[in-house]
């Protein structure tokens, strides 16, 4: 596994081959990834107090599995799928600060997969905006693209999810969901009827949904210490 | 546990559900409560258990001392355990997880080295799969799966007044020998443990014979009697009166 600490303004990155990465940004940055031609990688990636922007090209057959943590920070993505290749995308936010944060997945080519899995969490007062623009273009015939995003509101924060889907194929499948609201009654009266009490089963709760469809091989205690370890309330 | 509820009426927006009942559970006893669908007997173990939004008066004493003034993981800290009818599931949360935050908010707290032989000897008695311990609470789980798990926490948690709902309901024949057996000896070596259980059944109390059978209906208890009372709604329904009343009563 490859591990990168990346605490410059920009940084380029090609992967030529399969590979893990571990990436962790603690400063505003411009980042660069390239995906070359049947390349698979996985990546898991941690941000903290950053406005970042990234690009993420993924050329033919390769394949990405990216699980995000970002803390009080916003992000820019822009990911581009060339013929055949898929991408995983599993992103966590959790901000005690505005958060202001656009995610757009282009579809160039045929046969190409996305999945899209956010959840954020509004600490405080503050905004949470999540725009998501998905875009298949006319010659991405038999592709895929799926978002799914969901805001717990902690507080009475203001929060936002602007999916949009633009779709310029009929032999294609997308789809979006979107949720703001706060933990389900359902799930917090359980736990408590189990002995925990409100903030126990906040805690709890705000971990099961910062975690919530990841698929760490790797990297999972650092997520886990990171969301104990900060006072967010 | 003693469990005494006096006088207790229950409603949800201004419709009555549970009326002027009354219910004493002792230290060891088992009691089952049979009722056709809607009668309230759901409710009542909600109400047993704290949940909000029910306007309630009349009064829930556990050990002669009122908690109707108790939150519900207070109660919960008392002693008192529901086992869900259609419990939930949480992604992001592994099962082991959960069953050890519970155990840490208790005076038997066990140290991480105790705590994982307690949960890996009673997963094994209750027949489950040990990877289940790993994934995500009760995610991916069938019915009956997700009802050993429940009677997982009873063994981990150690309650002194347990609530059964429907616990047969999604339970197979085996697993329903294995879940009461479990509960059996727990109740054994536990003698003053007593148990509510609500079902529509009586295949249940074929493995955890009950001490008394209370026949309920809209909102009330209509007779009380012992195993012959469930066998006789069994075979009769819930329209006809038991006229053979055995000689253990409600009061």
């Amino acid at each position: 596994m490859n591990k990168i600490l990346i605490d410059t303004n920009q940084y380029n990155l090609v992967i030529t081959k399969n590979a893990s990465y571990s990436l962790e940004i603690i400063k505003d940055t411009n980042l660069y990834i390239k995906v070359l031609e049947d390349v698979e990688v996985d990546m898991t990636c941690l941000i903290q107090n950053s406005h970042v922007k990234i690009c993420i090209d993924l050329l033919t057959n390769a394949s990405l599995l990216v699980n995000q943590l970002a803390l009080n920070s916003s992000l820019d993505l822009d990911f581009t799928l060339k013929k055949n290749s898929n991408l995983e995308y599993i992103a966590s936010l959790i901000t005690n600060i505005d958060s202001i944060n656009k995610i757009n997945i282009t579809h160039e080519n045929e046969f190409s997969n996305s999945k899209l899995v956010v959840n954020g969490v509004n600490v405080l007062n503050n905004k949470l905006y999540i725009t998501i623009n998905g875009t298949i273009l006319k010659k991405s015939i038999s592709s895929n693209l799926e978002e799914n995003s969901q805001i717990i509101n902690l507080k009475d924060g203001d929060s936002k999810i602007i999916p949009n889907l633009f779709i310029n194929n009929h032999d294609v499948i997308a789809n979006h969901s979107a949720f703001i609201g706060n933990f389900k009654d359902e799930d917090c009266y359980y736990l408590r009827s189990r002995g925990l009490n409100k903030d126990q089963v906040d805690n709890l709760l705000l971990k099961a949904t910062l975690l919530n469809g990841m698929k760490l091989k790797y990297d999972k205690t650092k997520f886990i210490y990171v969301i104990k370890n900060n006072k967010w309330r | 546990m003693k469990l005494e509820i006096k006088n207790l009426n229950v409603f949800v927006k201004d419709k009555e559900i549970l009326k002027n009942f009354n219910l004493k559970i002792l230290p060891g006893e088992i009691h089952a409560l049979m009722g056709p669908n809607g009668t309230g007997k759901s409710t009542l173990s909600k109400v047993i258990m704290g949940y909000p939004d029910y306007q309630i008066t009349g009064d829930i004493k556990a050990n002669d001392k009122s908690i109707l003034n108790l939150e519900i993981d207070e109660r919960s800290k008392l002693g008192i355990f529901l086992v869900y009818q259609s419990p939930i599931a949480i992604d992001g949360l592994t099962n082991s997880e959960v069953i050890k935050a519970c155990l840490d908010t208790r005076e038997n707290k066990k140290g991480l080295y105790e705590f994982i032989l307690n949960l890996e000897a009673n997963v094994s008695n209750l027949e489950m799969n040990k990877e289940m311990l790993h994934r995500g609470f009760n995610v991916g789980f069938s019915g009956g799966e997700r009802k050993k798990n429940e009677i997982l926490q009873v063994l981990m948690l150690k309650p002194k007044f347990i609530i059964l709902d429907e616990l047969d309901s999604g339970l197979d024949v085996d697993s329903l020998k294995i879940v009461c057996d479990n509960l059996n000896n727990y109740l054994q070596e536990n003698p003053d443990v007593s148990v509510l259980i609500i079902t529509h059944y009586t295949r249940i109390l074929d493995y955890i014979k009950p001490t008394h059978v209370h026949k309920m209906k809209d909102g009330t208890i209509l007779e009380t009697g012992d195993f012959n009372l469930a066998k006789f709604i069994e075979k009769n329904g819930y329209n006809q009166s038991f006229d053979i009343v055995g000689e253990v009563s409600n009061e």
